[in-house]
């Protein structure tokens, strides 16, 4: 069985997105008016203002993307109830932030943190780890952004009815969010994004009540999974006990260290907002990420039988389903599909700013014109995101035409990201702690990562999560033993104020 | 634009590495990985919220339409949302 193909919203949507587009640009330049000088804090933290709604509705909008309410909802249709795991591990991305942000923030305010780059190279006092690190960060957000591009693709054909086209969608949305993040940076970006996150929380409510209390609620989807496909709803086997495990270690330490969340808690105005906010946040994947498993979940009932493919459009199906059932259903599928829209936007727009703001700090003003004063930098800044968005567009065009398995490589992120995490929780912590062990670590658990993952790729073995770990949690493995090894019996510490350039 | 006094703005970090003051400026006065109950806590919350403990393929009683395990998954998930945000709010301090 297959779902509806399309899904009839109407001109209504397509005015409702106008505008919503209309709003995020109006924003975008209400935010450059009001900047306070040309300067990288300006520019990409906000001059380290946001009070608390501001930074809480930044932080909400940009963790939960496009992928939140259309790829959960399809591995919670694939995986059944064992997708709960969802929940759990969004709440330890927050945990694990309570780990390194006290400390992290503090240095931040002292020594003018710009980005998470700028902590590794104060702490470690390498050229290369910092150069790796950026590769890796830039590497997870480029990925990240590609995913975005191709969701709000999906998005526009899915409201227009196939009237506006994938590639249509992509230019008309990356252009806005290249114009509004270009005018005003982060303050622009984060204003957006209370509009985006406000549109997510009453979009998410809304179709979360209406999950609840239609058609039998959550009781009548569960008697026909019952009878159909019991085994969702059966306690998992000990594979699927360790995948389930995986996944709450790889995204809890993984996704708390991308660099736009970092970067946020650097924008924040004060500990308390930043306190507040955080505690909010860990309690938002029960409005957003509960909403998704139900969906994907509840689908199980009303659309059994679908392909994987198919599966990953289950929240177009459900939504299409209540669509029709009153003009209050209508509309509100309308603004929950504008706040996919936004959600989309909010995650790429952020992702796009943190690449800049490493390029431009890290890479440009480093190693490629150390004179270069803020303006120029910033300029470099704008630029190397217009450019960073047309290459991925034409690869999210390219990856619609073509098949290869190649693409399974720009699956790896978190993978990736993740080999990061030494650096934070033990290199705050654990003073005996020296680059070469972290430079040693960080390498060799990429690599043992890309060698699981491309000999599954080429055939060469079966299993691209051995054990049901994936292979970024055997390469962190690897990480975490170097570096401690390392750490214990590696040389002591530098003498203060060393600096150990190494490149 | 609308400048702010110079003496109001945080510094920009550009590569120096005083390492003595790095260490000493780390601690905030209060942080969550001071209180011993945090981690043993939530390690212990992840342990009930995966089903290790339950034999495989069991569905037992269903509870509001989701079996027992779901539900003990999510009351868990409530329990780390809950002890992340009492350490967030009551456990970490710092002058602002």
């Amino acid at each position: 069985m297959t779902g509806p193909d399309t899904l009839e919203l109407g001109n209504g949507a397509l005015v409702i997105v106008g505008i919503y587009l209309v709003v995020v640009l109006l924003l975008g330049w209400a935010g450059r008016a009001s900047r306070k000088e040309e300067s990288l804090r300006d520019f990409y933290l906000g001059g380290s203002s946001f009070g608390l709604a501001v930074l809480f509705l930044t932080l909400f909008a940009t963790q939960y993307s496009g992928n939140t309410l259309l790829g959960f909802a399809g591995r919670a249709y694939q995986q059944g109830g064992t997708y709960i795991a969802s929940i759990t591990f969004m709440i330890l991305i927050i945990t694990s932030m309570m780990i390194y942000a006290p400390r992290l923030f503090r240095l931040a305010r002292r020594f003018g943190y710009i980005t998470p780059s700028d902590y590794i190279f104060h702490r470690f006092g390498s050229h290369r780890l910092r150069i790796l690190s950026v590769i890796l960060l830039c590497w997870g957000l480029a990925n990240y952004i590609l995913e975005q591009l191709v969701a709000m693709g999906h998005a526009i054909e899915g409201i227009s009815s196939g009237k506006v086209g994938f590639m249509a969608g992509v230019l008309t949305l990356a252009v806005v969010m290249l114009v509004y993040e270009s005018l005003g940076g982060m303050r622009s970006v984060a204003w957006t994004d209370v509009v985006q996150g406000g549109l997510l929380l009453v979009g998410c409510s809304c179709i979360l009540y209406i999950l609840l209390t239609s058609q039998g609620g959550i009781p009548a989807a569960t008697a026909v999974i019952v009878e159909a496909e019991p085994e969702k709803l059966q306690v998992p086997g000990s594979h699927g006990v360790r995948v389930w495990i995986s996944n709450l270690i790889l995204l809890g330490l993984g996704a708390s260290i991308y660099p736009h969340a970092i970067q946020r808690i650097f924008a924040a105005r004060s500990l308390t907002t930043l306190r507040r906010s955080l505690a909010g946040m860990s309690f938002m994947p029960f409005a957003t990420t509960f909403l998704a498993f139900l969906i994907g979940f509840m689908a199980l009932s009303r659309f059994p039988g679908l392909s994987q493919l198919e599966s990953d459009k289950v929240t177009v199906f459900v939504l299409s389903d209540i669509i029709g059932e009153s003009v209050f259903t209508y509309w509100l599928v309308v603004v929950v599909f504008a706040a996919l829209v936004a959600a989309i936007m909010s995650t790429a727009d952020s992702a796009l700013l943190s690449m800049g703001s490493m390029f431009t700090k890290d890479i440009y003003k480093v190693h490629v014109r150390p004179s270069a004063d803020s303006r120029q930098l910033l300029l470099v800044g704008k630029v190397f995101g217009w450019v960073v968005m047309a290459v991925l567009i034409l690869m999210a065009w390219v990856s619609l035409k073509t098949e290869s398995s190649l693409w399974l490589l720009i699956r790896l992120k978190l993978e990736f990201l993740v080999q990061l995490s030494p650096v934070f929780l033990l290199g705050l912590f654990w003073r005996r702690l020296q680059e070469g062990a972290v430079f040693a670590g960080m390498l060799l658990g990429t690599l043992l990562t890309l060698l699981i993952w491309g000999g599954a790729m080429f055939g060469i073995w079966e299993e691209r999560a051995p054990l049901g770990f994936s292979a970024g949690l055997w390469g962190l493995a690897l990480n975490y033993s170097v570096c401690i090894v390392g750490g214990l019996f590696g040389p002591a510490s530098q003498e203060a104020g060393e600096i150990a350039a190494r490149g | 634009m609308t400048k702010v006094p110079a003496e109001s703005r945080v510094a920009e970090y550009a590569g120096e590495r005083d390492m003595e003051r790095f260490w000493q400026e780390i601690k905030p006065q209060r942080e969550p990985m001071q209180r011993r109950f945090f981690l043993p806590l939530i390690l212990l919350l992840i342990a009930v919220s995966v089903p290790w403990y339950l034999p495989t393929g069991t569905m037992g009683r269903l509870v509001g339409g989701l079996p027992i395990w779901m539900w003990t998954a999510l009351a868990s998930s409530l329990g780390i949302s809950a002890v992340t945000a009492f350490v967030c709010l009551f456990c970490w301090e710092d002058d602002q």
